[in-house]
């Protein structure tokens, strides 16, 4: 007997056993739908409430905690509300997007400010447990804190309350609810900071019954309000909610954790609880991460900056945007002596690999790394012990805070073989070049000077052009109008065209796969950073007959010094310089290097002055117009409001050009490791699904397997024809079966057939083995 | 009633359990924060009190079945119940009872699960209102409770041995459906002539000394013989004036609640005819055929019992008129329900 009710076949019959019927129409009893909603509405409370007051609590916010506890159990009880019916679940749904929507508008200020003042919160805490400064903050909208953050986590704790009344409501989806809740509570907990206890006893405790309840099975609401239901299938009659069972284990949960948390409380409080010396090697490996993301954003994960302070080594084009952490990555002693650059020297690139995307590091003959000898310097030297005119000795101290170990070599200076290690202080001594009160790359008058002649084999390695480059740098040399000839001259010349012709940036975009870097840069993207202006221009000035090579390292202006350089004052100036110096100065100052003070620059070798810098790289007005909606995206992932690094200043940061290998291999394995859990625990849930399905058939009698088979078989094509599933006994479905053409028999075979289905499924007689085999050969034939 | 306790693994659910709390020991490894140090307590904690609550709560629930009334008429809804009564201070979500439910008349029968809440000191119940659309004795039981713990890792299997049973008779007969029965009491009448003339549904049921008055032909003359003196059977009528119903059953469930739909129908007949019905059943495994004089419903009604509670396999076999000339070879007429032409119908037996 079946009635149509919504488009839905219901069946008011069901047959326990043959001769034996139950009128589902006279047994329903119908539960109160709205004592279960309200049950549930207090789990999604429990959970919504007890995730954002352990965050905020976590974090020492301060709002307005009955006003925000009064609105989510608002929420979470409207939220519930919305499967009462059918039409108040469509209407609530409209309601509530209004509400937010209206929200959204009229106090956007509140909420927005809500949301900055959470995110201030964590970089506060975040700069106190990295002991760092360097943190990002966004600015408050609205002055009152307590206020803001009360509306955005009411704000909040709607979005939450429907979500969570989604998962839990319907599914009791304990793992997804865990993960959102309890993951946005390892923000604070990472940071060593701890929830009230009132909030995580609601939270454990709103989780914990969720997953016995979704353990029970029963929680699922019916249209009909039902208290039980047949499971024809399965051949069970089961309870669908018992809300006086749900709210008793609810208690239960709540009562266990209150002793047990009260318990802890007494006898191991809290503030007995230690962090020091207990960090785990695990998290201890990942705060370089987690302090670079908090700084930088999510980008921070992708843009990831080696611990050599943002340089790259000669790797090009491996990152499509510069972020600066503004770290310290060299403290640098020394007393100025001149108004130019004080450019520290780390790396030194040979011969350029096109395609390949990097520069070749100068090695010595045994393999090692070297920066070469600067035979002006021992020259220079000679002229201040021989008490020449304009002749001086300097010595920068430099501490390596947290850039990789290697030389930071001032120009004119035999130190090249100093190393230094992170968190240790190396003292360069160097011979500066002076000319009456200007530094020697800018000297109008240096044939004044007495120099040797460079011997021509040593400029010869220098002007080395890949093939690959040269079309490219000859269409770009011609364009930009350059000669060969005088190096002055085309150092000018570049500066002044890339300046107003390829603007700088710290966002030019990953250099596609299998372009050249240096070809991508000068022919397609045109603009950069400085990695960019110098290996072009390196290339360039050897196209141009100019023996070049490419620099990186420190450059440390005297604005660096003049804004943040700091004096001290127990220093004594003769230890630091002794000699001319044009700016009659006797101070000896501090600096701070940052990534923002990283750089790259050419060297072109001038047969009257040697080695030079050539600094072509064009000043910065970062502000760029069309950018995508891409780029936009990614600045607000990674961004914020760093002001420091949209300005962009001259002496900008030198990339890091992707991950490096360790992270990367560290993001391999983890990935891996995560796809070969995944796969494991599926391919496991399946197989031992199927094990225990097999050894359950094999314990039953011919009666009970033959029910089995049939019951997979039906399922298989009601699995295709949803018709099937309507046919609740064996003489419809058979008839079924016959009429779409699934079985080919005649009447009597259908009637044979049933007799022995209902031999197996309803009597105490087993059936024969030939009964067995008889149906099993249609059962098996291919659908 | 013998009470067995078992325990039994949920491999899912202690797989489940196991990885959640995994996760937990990770975090809690990797932050060390005391927040997830408690939320490890209270998960083993929730782990010992959930096991140890299912196993008081196991040896303390108890399952009871009742049908309000041991007879129905078929398509009459009964309700059957079953209650779990959980005298302690924990609750479960899981209760499971197998429920067995078997037609011991028509040997059919089917098992299934029924589940209810185990609720905290109190009584959760399934009121199940059945209808029973075949006639047969039915028997409801359970052999097997099963209680799982909050968090769904273990289960506690009880054995017990609890049932109701009910008959279910045919239906009430309407004035209509009574059949024209004059022919048939007619012979009721000739059938106690005809003791009366000898040959009698009677059977010996002793043997005495002659007495003034007794019959000639009732002397057993072997025994007389014997004894010296005369000795008389004493007879005890199972026709007189009552009509002897052979129910004569075939080994078809739809045949053989057709005969009994008949042979309750022309029973009632006659008894509406003040008319003494005797049935006579064939029970094969003791060999006989069982008697059951009925004059008034109620007796009937008990008759039926009775009937129901033999398989109908056991009410079928051999031949079953040789026995009944055997039997009873003084009854010269009796009305034979039975299949007839593949048709349930009665026919009137006459020597």
């Amino acid at each position: 007997m079946k009635e149509q009710k919504r488009g839905m076949i219901k069946q008011n019959k069901v047959y326990p056993s043959k001769g034996i019927t139950v009128d589902l129409s006279s047994f329903y009893d119908e539960e109160d739908r709205r004592h279960t909603l309200f049950l549930k509405g207090a789990l999604v409370y429990l959970v919504v409430m007890g995730a954002i007051g352990c965050f905020l609590s976590a974090l020492d916010m301060e709002y307005s905690a009955p006003v925000l506890n009064v609105s989510v159990f608002i929420f979470s009880m409207f939220s519930v509300s919305l499967y009462y019916n059918k039409v108040w679940e469509k209407c609530g749904y409209l309601i509530l997007l209004l509400l937010l929507i209206w929200t959204g508008s009229a106090l956007g200020n509140y909420v927005n400010s809500g949301f900055y003042a959470i995110a201030n919160a964590i970089s506060e805490r975040a700069a106190v447990f990295f002991d760092t400064s360097a943190m990002r903050s966004y600015g408050e909208q609205v002055g009152n804190r307590y206020a803001a953050v009360t509306v955005s986590m009411c704000f909040i704790g709607c979005v939450c309350c429907v979500i969570a009344n989604i998962l839990i409501s319907r599914r009791m989806r304990y793992r997804m609810a865990a993960f959102i809740s309890v993951g946005l509570l390892l923000i604070p907990i990472y940071l060593e900071r701890e929830p009230d206890i009132i909030y995580a006893v609601m939270l454990i405790t709103g989780i914990i019954s969720v997953y016995i309840i979704k353990e029970g099975g029963h929680y699922k609401l019916t249209s009909d309000n039902k208290v039980y239901e047949f499971e024809h299938k399965e051949r069970k009659i089961s309870y669908v909610y018992s809300a006086k069972t749900m709210a008793q284990v609810m208690a239960v949960v709540l009562t266990i954790n209150v002793i047990i948390i009260g318990l802890s409380y007494i006898f191991y409080p809290e503030e007995e609880y230690s962090y020091g010396g207990r960090m785990s090697g695990l998290k201890e490996s990942t705060l370089d991460t987690v302090e670079n993301i908090s700084i930088l954003g999510i980008m921070g994960l992708f843009n990831f900056y080696p611990s050599n302070g943002g340089l790259t080594n000669g790797t090009l084009g491996g990152v499509s945007s510069v972020r600066l952490d503004l770290e310290t990555d060299l403290t640098v002693e020394f007393a100025p002596y001149s108004d130019e650059r004080i450019y520290l020297k780390t790396f030194e690139g040979g011969t350029y690999n096109p395609y390949g995307n990097s520069w070749s590091r100068l090695t010595d003959a045994n393999g090692r790394i070297m920066i070469e000898k600067d035979e002006d310097a021992a020259r220079l030297k000679e002229n201040y012990e021989d008490g020449a005119a304009y002749s001086a000795k300097g010595v920068i101290k430099i501490k390596n805070v947290a850039a990789a170990a290697g030389v930071y070599l001032p120009y004119y200076s035999e130190d090249t073989d100093k190393i230094i290690y992170p968190g240790r202080i190396e003292e360069y001594v160097f011979y500066p070049r002076l000319y009456g009160g200007v530094a020697a790359q800018e000297s109008p008058e240096a044939d004044d000077i007495e120099t040797e002649q460079k011997s021509p084999e040593a400029t010869e390695r220098w002007l080395d052009v890949p093939e690959q480059n040269r079309e490219v740098i000859a269409e770009f040399v011609k364009e930009a109008g350059l000669k060969p000839g005088d190096p002055d001259e085309a150092v000018r010349g570049l500066a002044s065209y890339y300046q107003e012709n390829i603007p700088y940036t710290l966002r030019p975009g990953m250099t596609p796969y299998r372009k050249d870097f240096v070809n991508y840069f000068l022919s397609e993207n045109k603009r950069g950073y400085c990695a960019h202006f110098a290996s072009a221009a390196t290339l360039i000035f050897r196209y141009l007959g100019i023996p070049a090579r490419y620099v990186e390292g420190y450059a440390i202006d005297p604005a660096d010094i003049a804004g943040r350089g700091e004096i001290i004052e127990d220093a004594v100036y003769e230890d630091y310089y002794d000699g001319y110096s044009p700016l009659m100065t006797n101070a000896v100052v501090s600096v701070d290097a940052t990534d923002a003070n990283a750089h790259a620059w050419v060297e072109i070798y001038d047969e009257k002055e040697g080695w030079i810098v050539a600094d072509v790289t064009p000043v910065s007005y970062e502000e760029e117009p069309g950018e995508s909606l891409w780029q936009r995206l990614m600045d607000f992932l990674g961004g914020g409001t760093d002001d420091d690094a949209e300005a962009g200043s001259d002496n900008e940061d030198d990339a890091a050009t992707g991950l490096d290998e360790r992270t990367r291999q560290l993001y391999a394995r983890i990935l891996a490791g995560l796809a070969v859990i995944f796969t494991i625990a599926f391919t496991g849930r399946i197989i031992i699904k199927k094990a225990i399905a097999l050894n359950n058939y094999r314990k039953l009698d011919l009666n009970g397997r033959l029910i089995v088979r049939y019951r997979n078989y039906i399922e298989k094509i009601a699995g295709r024809q949803k018709e099937l599933t309507n046919m609740v006994n064996y003489e419809e479905q058979i008839s079924w079966l016959i009429s779409n053409g699934y079985w080919k028999i005649d009447q009597s075979k259908a009637k044979e057939y049933r007799a022995i289905l209902e031999k197996a499924g309803f009597s105490n007689e087993t059936v024969s083995e030939e009964e067995f085999k008889k149906l099993l050969r249609l059962l098996t034939v291919r659908i | 009633m013998e009470e067995k306790i078992r325990f039994k693994l949920r491999p899912f659910g202690l797989m489940n359990y196991l990885f959640t709390a995994a996760i937990v020991v990770f975090l809690y490894g990797f932050f060390r924060s005391y927040f997830l140090l408690l939320l490890i307590i209270i998960m083993s904690a929730c782990l010992v009190i959930s096991i140890a609550g299912v196993i008081i709560m196991g040896k303390n629930v108890t399952a009871e079945l009742g049908i309000g009334k041991d007879r129905t008429v078929c398509g009459e809804e009964t309700i059957m119940e079953l209650r779990l009564q959980n005298p302690t201070w924990t609750a479960a979500l899981k209760g499971e009872v197998r429920l067995s439910m078997s037609n011991t008349f028509l040997e059919n029968g089917a098992e299934w699960t029924a589940q209810l809440p185990v609720k905290m000191r109190g009584k959760s119940m399934l009121r199940l209102p059945l209808r029973f659309e075949d006639i047969g004795r039915y028997i409801i039981g359970s052999d097997r409770l099963q209680v799982c713990d909050m968090l769904g890792i273990v289960c506690l299997e009880k054995r017990m041995n609890i049932s109701c049973e009910v008959f279910a008779l045919p239906p009430e007969t309407a004035d209509a459906e009574f059949p024209d029965i004059s022919g048939l009491t007619d012979k009721a009448a000739q059938t106690d002539e005809s003791s009366k003339k000898g040959s009698d549904h009677s059977e010996v049921s002793d043997i005495r000394e002659y007495a003034a008055g007794d019959r000639l032909r009732d002397i057993h003359w072997k025994i007389s013989a014997r004894q010296g003196k005369l000795m008389v059977k004493e007879r005890v009528s199972v026709a007189g004036s009552e009509m002897v119903i052979l129910l004569n059953f075939v080994r078809n469930d739809e045949l053989a609640q057709k005969i009994l739909k008949l042979g309750i129908v022309y029973a009632k007949s006659f008894i509406r005819q003040r008319l003494a019905v005797c049935i006579l059943c064939w029970n094969n495994a003791d060999h006989c055929f069982e008697k059951y004089g009925c004059a008034a419903d109620e007796e009937l009604v008990r008759a039926y019992h009775d009937i129901l509670k033999t398989p109908l396999s056991l009410r079928t076999g051999g031949d079953i008129y040789r026995y009944m000339a055997n039997t009873f070879p003084y009854t010269d007429a009796y009305l034979d329900i039975g299949a007839h032409g593949g048709e349930a119908g009665a026919l009137l037996y006459e020597k």
